[in-house]
């Protein structure tokens, strides 16, 4: 049973997801939809048909976002901002996280108790280079088969999860994570046998923190202008 | 039908134009052009939307939202100051155009 309702509802939600346009944007378009469905229906036509024509004369959705490109490029700028500071600090948790646990097995001992000697690291702690390029590479594939036309057909799954309290979350994630590797790296010198760690110091570990800590407060401070802009509305 | 490029260049004149006579919102605009133009000038419905945006943008016209007499609230769009005078200036632009046209078209005829 066609919901005429259900299918603007959708429709709109579509709109809204691509975050071109403000909510007050598409109600505007919405209202032009529902005048041509209600024109279209007194002149004969079922509420499925006069959706569906209603909704080619609007013009698909990349001919409309496309147009608001051009009056929003502020929007659009900050949009890619948003998106590219996420996929940096998406790739850099990786060796974050890999040296987190490493860390973890160093300080603790886990490596002895598992493997009944240095089996992982020798003599020295080392940047596990190689662990961080599979882990690097199997990130990349997981966004590509994510982002891909074939998997998602325009559903961007990856978008509701971009929004500023994810963005605290990430803020608060690299803090904790982030004093830990500092901690761990000015820790393990002093109580292990080991003189050098590699080049992983408690300095770099702290540029590296207090860097993602920037970039995640950017991002979270972007996303809240975003979401403030993307609800600025003067109806209701 | 009307060529693309004159149909871009002649949209700012005529939604100002529209506005100038009464306030009014996207769909309505839309079928006066199409009623005025007997058809011959048909947008993209999508469209009207970002130059309207456009125009607000800089100040020549300003919304508002309405509920109308079914209880549906629509955004309404109505001429600002600068909005005429900048119509003002558009009006003798295209008419300066249509009347170096006629006049060439005039000729043309003449010496056939």
């Amino acid at each position: 049973m066609f919901d005429l309702k259900e299918q603007i509802e959708s429709w709109k939600h579509g709109l809204l997801v691509d975050k071109l346009m403000s909510v007050e944007d598409v109600e505007e378009l919405a209202s032009h939809i529902e005048c041509t469905i209600d024109e279209l229906q007194e002149a004969g036509l079922s509420a499925e048909e006069a959706f569906y024509v209603a909704f080619h004369r609007m013009g698909d959705r990349r001919s409309i976002n496309a147009e608001y490109i051009k009056v929003n490029p502020v929007h659009v700028w900050r949009k890619r901002f948003i998106w590219l500071t996420s996929g940096y600090l998406l790739f850099s948790l990786v060796p974050i996280i890999v040296k987190f646990f490493i860390g973890t097995i160093y300080l603790f001992d886990i490596e002895a108790l598992l493997f009944q000697g240095n089996f992982l690291f020798g003599e020295e702690f080392q940047t596990p280079y190689p662990v961080y390029v599979v882990a690097l590479l199997i990130l990349t594939g997981i966004l590509v088969y994510f982002t891909s036309e074939k998997s998602v057909i325009n559903k961007k799954p990856l978008q509701p999860y971009l929004n500023y309290r994810v963005a605290a979350f990430v803020l608060l994630g690299y803090g904790v994570i982030g004093l830990l590797n500092v901690g761990y790296m000015t820790i393990l010198p002093r109580i292990t046998s080991v003189s050098t760690i590699g080049n992983v110091s408690a300095s770099s570990s702290f540029f590296v923190l207090v860097w993602h800590l920037f970039l995640a407060l950017s991002l979270f401070v972007m996303l809240l202008i975003s979401r403030r802009r993307h609800n600025r509305t003067q109806f209701g | 039908m009307l060529s693309k490029d004159l149909v871009a260049a002649s949209s700012r004149p005529l939604v100002l134009s529209i506005l100038s006579k009464n306030e009014s919102y996207g769909y309505e605009i839309l079928k006066t052009i199409k009623e005025q133009s007997k058809q011959q000038i048909e947008w993209k419905e999508g469209m009207i939307y970002p130059l309207l945006r456009k125009l607000e943008n800089e100040e020549l016209i300003e919304s508002f939202w309405k509920t109308s007499d079914n209880g549906r609230k629509r955004k309404y769009y109505r001429i600002k100051k600068s909005g005429e005078k900048y119509l003002e200036d558009q009006k003798k632009q295209w008419e300066l155009v249509n009347s170096v046209l006629d006049q060439l078209w005039e000729d043309k005829v003449c010496l056939t």
